[in-house]
């Protein structure tokens, strides 16, 4: 066996997400001591603003769930040290080590690490600049993250007062859009959506959906299997047209959708009760600040560039790239890229 | 303080595809005695039929010949090629596997963990119409590998044939028309209802295929004709619904050299036998299965049984590798200081109130359940192998004559807490 003396080694992990927690949890495992920076005051990320989604009471392997797990571990490891509303002032490196300042309530101190960990995440799209759609105007309109949000604090949809008759999703809400400088896929927001289509249909068994689309992203075995299922409901139907706008109409308390039929080639308009916007993943507006700090390099989006086949180390040695700040991934990729952060750690050290 | 017992370190791999190979050389480098098992002749496995795969810059047989090399100059790794398993018995840290080698006699081998990457089979969807110019991606992958493809004036993807393409396909779809497009000059068009561009810089290769002229159309609705026509194959599309500028998309002829479809993947042949061998599950659709597929992505329904691989995800190249690595490393958490911890909340035996009925032999997904064979022939019960346990619960909760308890959460607690 190889002879590990990891005893005297220390990592810092920035940002306590999923990717953060779940490498930090697995570098710690290893008798490593791991410094956990988050800036907020909670550990847990964007996940934990996601409601489980599961279909009559039938897990769709959302990954939700698996968040307070990793909290509860890691709340009580002995290796990490967690900086809550912390955030990182300055770094320096010094032959294999780097010396980081960690700013507290205007107060600093300064620890010497052996790697540093980047799991940054990211940040979801705001709905607002697309405003054709009328997210923040139309009381009727809102986004995925929304509708989730609620979910998971009521265990119900009570969004409206009335029963939803109607309801669509306008998928790529800020991913593929060339306009936006987003050409990128951001991965989730078709798992997500359609999960959330199969809980409406649940809760409101009268609901008709409606979905626009420009690709259905079936990636996976698991989503497949969701995807024929959305495909064989009948009151489901999948539109490959994305929406032009979004209009509000008072008197019935609806939302007025145009969009071109392509296979006609004409115009058509429908009204909803209910339009969920599929936003999706934006790099973290505290990524050039990051690559100021570190060096790191970043994609033409503003995502971390890892080095080519090595999906989490990066061009400075010793920093690493965990989850989401590396490119769109849903909670099980991410976990999955954090666990594959550990190992290359591990042999770095 | 939990207990502990003694265990195997060394480890089986199933399957010397890339998947098995990197799971291997990991491994291998920290340590293990490895036992790499293909049941071919040959190592590297499906990676030997593609030419090229995207996101790797080198050509794919030398990478894989790479690999192989790194492979055979570790001495701890033994491979064994047209070999298969055929029988395992034992619990996680101490396995006992019997290995058929061709025109040999069984080898017995007695490892910690066994991590299956069997990878997968692929079929071709089978078309109305049969015509030379109608090959699979492999195909293609041939072709182009031995640079003998003729001029060609027009080529046609089509994608998402019979159901949903794979990642794989879909991927490999759009490098090859990349490909054709840019060395051979020629027409390419790519039908398809959904263009899977879900991973990094996927995007980026859908839109370079377009700047350089691929033409996409993604059908909705297509009522589609293939027929040949002298040496060519006529694809006729009618209402496709799709917005192409210039075309008249309504009805579309091309009449095109080559029609390239995607083949559908399908668990390795052997899977189910495997899967019997082992005692692990499998999903609807024949293919290996995870027991959660988010909290511990590598781990089979039974403890020290890991998949890698194909075998068990649909996802490309670059994944593979990751999730081959994880589940090494998962292997070699398991079992690296040659003991395993048992976890305190087991399920127990009371030997007293059980009758062997059986229930909880057959109801234990974990194969964790076994006949206490070293009691006397009235006096056997059923036993707990603690090593295995999940302490799910399952059998505490089915044993009709309630001689099971899970630690911790014995009846009387759970009584007492909920008053």
């Amino acid at each position: 066996m190889v002879a590990f003396d990891m005893k005297h080694k220390n990592v810092l992990v920035l940002g306590a997400g999923i990717a953060g927690i779940t490498s930090a949890l697995d570098i710690a495992d290893k008798g490593i001591t791991v410094h956990l920076i988050e800036k907020t005051s909670s550990i847990g990320g964007h996940v934990q603003r996601f409601c489980c989604k599961a279909v009559d009471d039938v897990c769709t392997k959302c990954g939700a769930c698996l968040l307070k797990d990793k909290i509860d571990k890691i709340k009580i490891h002995p290796n990490v040290k967690i900086y809550l509303d912390s955030d990182i002032s300055d770094i320096s490196k010094s032959k294999a080590n780097f010396s980081v300042q960690i700013k507290h309530n205007n107060k600093t101190r300064s620890v010497e690490v052996d790697a540093i960990v980047v799991a940054t995440g990211f940040m979801p799209f705001d709905a607002k600049s697309k405003g054709r759609f009328g997210y923040g105007r139309i009381p009727y309109v809102f986004t995925g993250l929304n509708i989730e949000e609620h979910f998971k604090e009521k265990g119900e949809f009570r969004l409206l007062d009335d029963i939803p008759k109607r309801a669509a999703f306008i998928q790529c809400v800020g991913s593929r859009d060339p306009h936006l400088n987003n050409g990128y896929c951001s991965r989730v927001c078709c798992r997500y959506a359609l999960r959330l289509a199969m809980m409406l249909r649940e809760a409101f068994p009268e609901i008709k959906v409606d979905i626009f689309y420009m690709d259905i992203q079936s990636s996976g075995k698991e989503f497949n299997m969701l995807y024929d299922q959305c495909k064989d409901d009948s009151k489901i139907e999948f539109i490959k047209s994305i929406p032009t706008r979004a209009q509000e109409i008072p008197e019935t308390k609806s939302v007025r959708v145009l969009y071109e039929d392509i296979a006609e080639a004409k115009l058509v308009e429908r009204d909803y009760d209910l339009l969920v916007l599929s936003i999706g993943i934006m790099p973290s507006e505290e990524n050039q600040r990051i690559e100021g700090l570190l060096g790191i390099n970043t994609d033409e989006f503003g995502f971390f560039e890892p080095l080519l086949d090595f999906s989490t180390r990066t061009n400075v040695q010793g920093v690493f790239l965990s989850g989401t700040c590396e490119g769109p991934k849903s909670i099980s990729e991410s976990i999955r890229h954090a666990e594959k952060v550990a190992i290359d750690v591990m042999e770095y050290l | 303080m939990s207990k502990r017992i003694r265990a195997n370190s060394n480890i089986l791999i199933i399957g010397g595809g890339i998947a098995g190979i990197s799971s291997a050389i990991y491994l291998g480098e920290q340590g293990h005695k490895v036992t790499l098992v293909e049941r071919e002749e040959k190592l590297g496995g499906r990676l030997n039929n593609l030419f090229s795969v995207y996101g790797m810059d080198i050509c794919t047989k030398d990478f894989v010949s790479q690999q192989i090399s790194k492979l055979n100059k570790s001495s701890n790794i033994t491979v064994l090629t047209s070999t298969e398993l055929v029988e395992t018995k034992g619990y996680v840290g101490n396995f006992n596997s019997k290995l058929k080698i061709k025109n040999s006699k069984l080898r017995e081998i007695k490892h910690g963990a066994v991590i299956i990457a069997t990878g997968i089979d692929v079929s071709t969807p089978k078309m109305r119409c049969n015509s030379q110019g109608i090959i699979n991606h492999t195909r293609l992958e041939d072709y182009i590998a031995d640079s003998k493809i003729r001029r060609l004036s027009k080529v046609v993807f089509l994608c998402d044939f019979d159901k949903e393409d794979s990642q794989i396909i879909a991927l490999s779809t759009l490098k090859n028309a990349l490909l054709l497009r840019e060395k051979l000059r020629c027409e390419v068009f790519v039908i398809s209802r959904n263009i899977k561009v879900a991973g990094r810089k996927f995007e980026k290769l859908y839109t370079a295929a377009r700047e350089k002229g691929v033409v996409f159309i993604k059908s909705i609705d297509s009522l589609m004709k293939v027929s040949p026509c002298n040496d060519l194959i006529s694809v006729e599309l009618s209402s496709t619904g799709s917005a192409v500028e210039g075309i008249d998309v309504r009805s579309l002829q091309l009449i095109c050299d080559w029609l390239i479809i995607g083949e559908s993947i399908l668990p390795s042949q052997g899977t189910e036998e495997l899967s019997e061998i082992l005692g692990v599950e499998r999903d609807k659709q024949g293919f290996f299965q995870n027991n959660n597929v988010h909290f511990m992505p590598n781990l089979s329904n039974r403890k020290g049984i890991f998949f890698a691989g194909a075998c068990h995800i649909d996802a490309g190249l670059n994944d593979i590798l990751d999730d081959s690595l994880t589940a090494a490393y998962a292997a070699h958490n398991l079992v690296a200081k040659s003991t395993i911890e048992i976890d305190e909340k087991t399920a127990e035996v009371d030997e007293e109130k059980c009758a062997l009925c059986l229930t909880c032999i057959r109801s234990c997904p974990h194969k964790a359940v076994d006949i206490d064979f070293s009691r006397e022939a009235s006096k056997k019960t059923a036993k707990i192998i603690e090593e295995a346990c999940f302490g799910c619960g399952i059998c505490t909760s089915l044993c009709p004559s309630r001689a099971i308890q899970l630690r911790e959460y014995e009846d009387e607690k759970i009584l007492k807490l909920i008053g």
